[in-house]
């Protein structure tokens, strides 16, 4: 109901109560008549039997039946009636009456559907006739019951006037309903109808049309709303037309600013219509095509913008059609090269646009480009810098790099090529000599030698300061191999003169085979380290990688330990143990320990003989004592160690030469507060002989701070006695390798003996290590050495036990 | 002598001048009682001193203090017939047949006597001469098998030359279609007080019978003429009061029953009409009947 029309509100409105009480109404005038009509029958019946009781009393009496027959046989005579029979009080039937028609009729079993029965008793009629009735019949009984009078009425009259009742109340409800509607219906159309004209005023006027007004031919509150809604549009109009005017206003505006905008941009703007004939073309469009928008009007988009691929010749028809039949933008990265009249070229890039209307019709494009000439010239600088070195011209690592990425990926399995690597030997020395420009040339003229030496489609790049690659494509290693010797020969030709210096050049050459599959990470690795062996085994050659090759595979593990001591020094898997060094004599009162080092590889500890070698190799040894001391500092710290404790620290030849190294030990003493005079160096003899002043100035640095040093392996280097005198140390620890087998080698005895005599000489104390069993301690002179260490004295143990 | 016959004379006028108290009996309280009670008291002569009592009341009374005791209707009689130490007892307003019951047992009292409520035979038969000389016959229904009874009917017809039909009833049987089958056309129902054919319950089919076959009746009550009768003689309650009164006054008869002697007419003219019997004036035939 909520959504019927009005119409069918008002109708519903005004037929529903009338229909619902007419209906009302019908049932009541029915059942009433229906229920009067039957209690009229019953009335009648009564009546009847009431009458006829009384008056059959006398023919009961008198036993006078012709009485009865024709009393009753006149009672029949009324409507309805079909049937009287009297009974006696034992209800036996005395008398019967009926039309011959209903002769049959079974008074037993009367249906009451159709027949109503009546029935009143007979009495004796009581009349006194005594005047001393009291006196002369005090106790006579009272008036009783002779029989009984029923009558029986036929309802099938009933039954018709009832039906027609029934009829006629629907047939009048039906009429009043009708006419109850159709009155509703004028009714309602005489009120809808101002709404109809309201609602379809307003409609025209909601679509736009606010010059039309309501034509007001009623009265009363719709005539208001009429005048209102009137009012309305006339207000509407006055805003509409002062809308139109602001947005002519803003329109010319905008369209001035496009104008201008257009005209002072620097991408060029022409539009088209929906045949790609040219509208409009902007002064920066005018300058790049050389035409201008009078000589380009409606002229085809193809006559004006001619435009060729970059490294294409012949011109080709821009697609504008296609933007605007499928009504899709159409841009091109690449950028095309524009034909100007005077025959002048531009770069540019460019997008063309489908041009809709309100209704997302396509009515042209618009084509908006660019000049890149400029942008793409500077890019392609940009791009060349970026992959070329500024100094030779060859390509740099990292476009070496990405091609040999696209080679590998290109690559397929019967294809053979070949990874060269180039590092000049002792390159250094001419820059140190002769200085950077000294070194440039030289690297020129180099580069310059190799590109003649190498193949047209050869690969080849300057990787690093002094390092060079050449890819052989499609080359089998022979052949490498040669054009490799080439090089190196042509190189080692090379006298390199500057000012008045004279060098010999050479060249360190790793050749690797490319292998299908192989990641490029491995073999530029294995390229590097097959460079790396071929300095190693004294410069100036080529080492050609083969399968297996025992010196690249061992330079190989040594690179796989720099990254596990990277990761070890960053996550802390470096393990710290300690030995003590006993006090052998009177004189070695000391409660010494050696801290040592382990490296814990997935739980595996790795002796520092294995992976030390490779640190030392990439200088990561500073790196490793500097995490050996911060990490036993914290524990000495954390674990509040005592002072009677004297732990000796190895350093390596390494760090003797850090610059930063003191500072760093004074700030984690500073942050300890352990005595410093209760921490001894252990700096081993080849290490501070191959820096000796600098790892003299590293000892007199550290002494002033209160630290001791002891002097590691003594003997292993068979060095001069007079760098001990120069050398301002505590401590000497004579080589293990002295000390082991002194129960069987007199000669090692005789050292052992000669560097504690000396050593006591100059006020040291001796250590001897590789104390291994009871046989080599008895062998050891007690005057001469003042602590041991070894497994004879304590096998190395975790740190954390001492502390515990 | 003198002193003799002065004090006879004295005794004589004592005796003229005593005063007789009566004692009413009415069977109980009733207006109709109550109105025959006024009416005999008005009638009664002055020397007599009237009391009343009602049945209930009696054992409060010593009975033999009154010179006579009247018991006023068939109640009051029945108890006072079996009372003795009364000096004389009177019913009156009683039917005969009551009264016939009484007098089959001996008299407690000094004296008995009744005044009944019916009239003489006689006087019915007159009346029957007098409406229909001739040319119909006197109908009497009754349940009485008293062969007394019967004959003193045939004997009194004979003496008025009236043709009698008994009509005997069977009180078991329904009275009305045996009476009814009785009749005839050309008879005259005379209908004499007989509770067990003539009551309220039978007296509408009788009458309406006896109409349909063109039968008069006679009645005996005032009331029968008004429910359709032809004609009723009868004796009012004044009528009987009047009766009562003078054999209270003068008790010295031997007859034990006596009829009251005044009686009335009533004809029921719409019915006389009816049946197209022409009646004579009322009083004329009272005074023939007399």
């Amino acid at each position: 109901m909520i959504n019927a029309r009005f119409t069918s509100r008002v109708l519903f409105v005004t037929v529903l109560p009338v229909v619902s009480t007419a209906i009302i109404l019908a049932i009541i005038l029915i059942t009433g008549r229906i229920n009067e009509f039957n209690k009229r029958i019953d009335e009648r019946g009564e009546n009847i039997a009431n009458y006829l009781a009384p008056i059959s009393e006398y023919g009961i009496f008198a036993n006078n039946f012709s009485y009865l027959d024709s009393t009753l046989d006149n009672t029949l005579r009324q409507p309805d009636l079909i049937l009287i029979y009297i009974t006696d009080p034992d209800n036996n039937i005395i008398l019967k009456r009926t039309h011959d028609a209903w002769s049959q009729l079974n008074i037993d079993n009367i249906d009451p559907e159709l027949f109503r029965v009546f029935h009143s008793d007979i009495f004796t009629t009581s009349i006194d006739i005594d005047d001393l009735d009291q006196i002369s019949v005090p106790n006579f009984k009272s008036a009783s019951k002779i029989g009984t009078v029923y009558v029986v009425m036929s309802l099938a009259k009933s039954k018709i006037a009832k039906s027609r009742i029934i009829k006629d109340g629907i047939f009048i409800t039906l009429i009043s309903t009708i006419a109850t509607i159709l009155i509703a219906l004028l009714f309602s159309r005489s009120v809808i109808r101002p709404i109809t004209n309201i609602h379809k005023s307003v409609d025209t006027i909601r679509k736009g049309d606010l010059n039309h007004r309501i034509s007001i031919n009623f009265t009363g509150e719709l005539a208001e709303l009429a005048r209102d809604i009137n009012n309305m549009a006339s207000s509407l109009e006055i805003a509409q037309i002062k809308d139109k005017q602001r947005a002519e206003d803003a329109l010319f505006l905008e369209k001035t600013k496009a104008q201008i905008t257009l005209e002072a941009i620097g991408e060029g703007v022409i539009t088209t219509d929906i045949h790609g004939n040219i509208t409009y073309m902007n002064p920066t469009a005018e300058k790049l095509t050389g035409f201008t928008l009078q000589h380009a009007m409606n002229r085809p988009l193809s006559d004006i913008f001619k435009i060729k691929e970059e490294d294409c010749e012949e011109l080709f028809v821009y697609p504008i059609m296609e933007c605007i039949q499928k009504s899709k933008k159409i841009h091109h990265d690449s950028g095309y090269i524009l034909y100007r009249g005077d025959g002048t070229e531009f770069t540019i890039r460019e997008t063309a646009t489908p041009l809709l209307d309100k209704d997302d019709n396509v009515v042209g494009a618009v084509l908006v480009f660019h000049d890149f000439t400029s942008i793409k010239k500077m890019s392609d600088v940009l791009a060349y810098q970026a992959t070329h070195d500024d100094l030779t011209g060859l390509l740099n690592r990292r476009a070496f790099e990405s091609r040999m990425h696209d080679i590998l990926k290109a690559m397929q399995p019967d294809d053979s090529h070949v990874l060269c690597y180039i590092d000049l030997d002792q390159f250094k020395v001419i820059n140190d000599t002769c200085g950077h420009l000294a070194g440039d040339s030289l690297l020129k003229i180099i580069s310059n030698k190799i590109n003649e030496n190498i193949r047209k489609n050869d690969l080849f790049a300057r990787l690093g300061g002094d390092e060079f690659g050449i890819i052989f494509l499609d080359c089998n290693l022979d052949r490498a191999r040669t054009l490799a010797e080439n090089i190196r020969t042509m190189i080692s030709n090379i006298k390199f003169t500057w000012d008045t210096h004279t060098f010999k050049v050479a060249s360190s050459i790793g050749i690797v085979p490319v292998i299908y599959n192989e990641s490029m990470t491995d073999l530029m690795m294995t390229v590097d380290t097959a460079c790396y062996v071929a300095k190693d085994k004294g410069r100036n050659r080529i080492h050609v990688y083969q399968k297996n090759d025992e010196d690249v595979l061992q330079r190989k593990g040594e690179l796989q330990w720099f990254q596990k001591i990277h990761n070890a020094i960053d996550n802390d898997n470096f393990v710290l143990y300690s030995q003590k060094m006993a006090s052998f004599t009177s004189t070695g009162e000391l409660n010494f320990h050696e801290i040592l080092i382990r490296l814990n590889d997935n739980g595996e500890l790795i002796l520092p003989g294995v992976f030390i070698p490779a640190a030392e190799r990439y200088s990561l040894m500073p790196k490793i004592d500097r995490w050996v001391i911060r990490t036993l500092f914290r524990l000495i710290k954390e674990q509040k160690i005592s002072d009677s404790i004297y732990f000796s620290i190895n350093l390596s030849g390494q760090t003797l030469t850090d610059d930063t190294f003191v500072s760093f030990l004074n700030h984690e003493l500073d942050n300890t507060r352990f005595p410093a005079d209760h921490i001894i160096f252990e700096i081993t003899e080849t290490a501070t002989i191959s820096n000796f002043q600098d790892a003299n100035n590293f000892i007199r640095e550290l002494k002033l701070r209160g630290c001791k040093f002891s002097l590691d392996d003594f003997g292993s280097g068979m060095s001069s006695f007079q760098y001990l005198s120069e050398l301002d140390i505590d401590y000497l620890k004579i080589d293990g390798n002295f000390v082991k087998d002194i129960s069987e080698n007199p000669f090692n005895q005789s050292i052992v003996n000669s560097i504690s005599q000396i050593g006591h000489s100059i006020n040291l104390e001796i250590v001897a290590e590789y104390v291994e069993n009871e046989k080599i301690l008895s062998n050891l002179d007690k005057d001469l050495i003042d602590y041991v260490q070894g497994y004879g004295i304590e096998r190395p143990r975790p740190l954390k036990e001492l502390f515990s | 002598m003198a002193y003799w016959v002065l004090t006879w004379l004295f005794a004589f006028i004592q005796f003229s001048y005593a005063e007789e108290k009566v004692l009413a009996v009415v069977s109980y309280k009733s207006s109709l009682y109550e109105n025959f009670y006024e009416s005999l008291e008005s009638k009664l002569d002055e020397k007599i001193i009237l009391e009343k009592t009602a049945i209930a009341d009696l054992r409060e009374k010593n009975l033999s203090a009154y010179d006579l005791v009247i018991s006023i209707g068939s109640d009051a009689s029945k108890i006072l017939s079996r009372t003795g130490n009364i000096n004389s007892l009177l019913y009156t307003l009683i039917p005969g047949t009551l009264a016939e019951s009484i007098g089959k047992r001996p008299c407690l009292a000094k004296k008995c006597l009744s005044v009944l409520i019916e009239q003489p035979a006689d006087r019915y038969f007159q009346l029957f001469k007098l409406i229909f000389p001739r040319n119909r016959t006197l109908a009497i229904a009754t349940t009485s098998k008293d062969p007394g009874y019967l004959a003193q009917l045939k004997s009194t017809a004979q003496k008025y030359s009236t043709q009698l039909k008994i009509i005997p009833i069977d009180k078991n049987t329904i009275i009305a279609r045996s009476l009814i089958k009785g009749l005839t056309k050309n008879d005259v129902l005379l209908a004499l007080p007989d509770p067990n054919i003539y009551n309220k319950d039978t007296a509408k089919s009788i009458i309406l019978s006896a109409y349909h076959k063109n039968v008069p009746i006679i009645g005996y009550s005032q009331a029968f003429a008004k429910a359709g009768a032809l004609i009723s003689l009868y004796s009012s309650l004044d009528d009987i009061a009047s009766q009562t009164e003078k054999l209270a006054s003068n008790s010295r008869g031997n007859t034990k029953n006596y009829y009251p002697n005044a009686f009335s007419i009533e004809i029921n003219r719409s019915v006389a009409v009816s049946l197209e019997i022409q009646i004579k004036d009322i009083n004329e035939l009272m005074r023939a009947i007399k």
